[in-house]
């Protein structure tokens, strides 16, 4: 008995809820409303726990997209139109023009406030980074071509004082710079901390050492030390 | 015979499926807040450093005291790209609805309610999404005249004093391999509609 109750109240909603949303499709020139839509908005009322559909509705165009942090900012800040293109390219179009003809170019630019722009200063960063050589077309290919993406060795290792944390080079650069860290420590786990000044090593590493800081050099709240590692809420 | 080529045509079109990465036309300006990625992060775990951390950031620059905020419509994910090819061999997913959200990937399908920790039923992953502090500091905005020698950088963090909505999931980093043996990997995060 009360199965047929359930049965016949859910079929009332579901005729309510399709003529309503019957109307609002003839109101709306955009998109009416689908099978589908009423399906799962009937869903929604008898069983507000039932799983959400993960593909359903989404058309698969990409919108966003991050990899290593600043990358877009900084290659792509003098122009709007072409960062909102590579923001919808996914990174195997990364070596496509006009994006990577844009990034040469301001990679250029940026190296070109170094005095000696071929021969890359990072001791801003690390001092072993001092003697570190890469042109121009080095770092066009590292940051670029072979994608905006953030590399991460699971066998790699990020043991620092914290820890998982620990100092900004080796997470974020560790694997795509190829260094050992120490002579005990052969790879960096790579990927990208929390607390990585990402704008001063970006800022370090394409102007050739020219520029080393932005004068910010840590956040505003502290991060915290579990899951969800980062920092609460104002 | 027109007719025969019309029909030929129209079968040919319909044969011929066209996909959404096919005609990719976004305007920038119709993408909410909340579906912009500012910031991707991946590291290891504390003090478990056998696991691996993925962590994204959206709708950044939200004053204090709102809500966690995604888009229902919007697909939020970590790519994870193996063999080293570029494209994504497998992703983490994430989507909201009605003030829950679900994660759904390799060993994880968790669904909750958004700003709480969920753990999959082995307990061997986490998920989170819910209000930050932008964990992101810096002065991006004086670059442009930096960069053109008018100005200099002023050492004011205009990130301080926001929020974020984070997506942050915590597993055994084997599990961001897909459950393959490939160890070296490229990940970037985005979101679709």
């Amino acid at each position: 008995m009360t199965g047929q109750r359930v049965s016949a109240a859910s079929f009332a909603i579901v005729l309510t809820i399709g003529g309503l949303l019957g109307l609002v499709g003839c109101s709306k020139s955009t998109k009416s409303a689908t099978t589908s839509d009423v399906l799962d908005a009937v869903e929604e009322i008898i069983d507000p726990n039932a799983p959400i559909e993960m593909e359903e509705g989404i058309a698969d165009v990409t919108v966003s997209r991050v990899g290593r942090p600043r990358i877009v900012e900084l290659l792509f800040f003098d122009d709007q139109p072409t960062y909102d293109e590579f923001n919808t390219m996914s990174p195997d179009k990364d070596n496509t023009n006009p994006t990577a003809g844009h990034a040469k170019k301001t990679i250029d630019a940026l190296l070109a406030l170094n005095a000696s722009p071929n021969v890359l200063n990072l001791s801003g960063l690390d001092p072993q980074f001092a003697d570190l050589e890469l042109d121009s077309s080095t770092l066009h290919n590292m940051l670029i071509l072979s994608g905006n993406v953030l590399k991460v060795d699971l066998d790699g290792t990020n043991h620092g004082p914290s820890g998982g944390f620990v100092a900004v080079t080796e997470g974020l650069l560790g694997v795509e710079l190829g260094f050992v860290w120490t002579t005990t420590k052969k790879s960096a786990f790579g990927g990208r901390l929390p607390r990585t000044d990402a704008f001063n090593v970006f800022l370090t590493l394409l102007t050739s050492g020219a520029l080393t800081s932005d004068s910010v050099d840590g956040n505003d709240s502290a991060y915290r030390q579990e899951f969800p590692y980062l920092p609460q809420p104002h | 015979m027109i007719v025969a080529l019309f029909i030929l045509l129209s079968l040919i079109l319909v044969a011929v499926p066209v996909t959404a990465e096919d005609v990719v036309n976004v305007d920038p300006s119709s993408v909410p807040r909340a579906a912009k990625i500012s910031d991707l992060y991946v590291f290891e775990g504390s003090p478990d450093t056998t696991k691996a951390v993925l962590a994204m950031t959206v709708d950044c620059g939200a004053p204090s005291g709102g809500t966690a905020t995604l888009v229902d419509d919007v697909l939020y994910r970590f790519e994870i790209d193996t063999d080293g090819d570029l494209k994504a061999d497998h992703r983490f997913l994430v989507r909201s609805r009605n003030g829950k959200f679900r994660v759904k990937g390799y060993n994880f399908d968790v669904q909750g309610d958004l700003g709480t920790t969920l753990t999959t039923t082995d307990g061997m992953g986490k998920a989170f999404v819910g209000l930050v502090d932008n964990p992101f500091f810096g002065d991006l905005a004086s670059l442009s005249s930096v960069v053109a020698k008018s100005g200099s950088f002023s050492g004011i963090d205009q990130f301080a004093g926001t929020n974020c909505t984070a997506i942050v999931l915590e597993m055994p980093r084997d599990w961001l391999a897909g459950g393959g043996q490939e160890r070296k990997l490229n990940i970037w995060a985005s979101t679709a509609r």
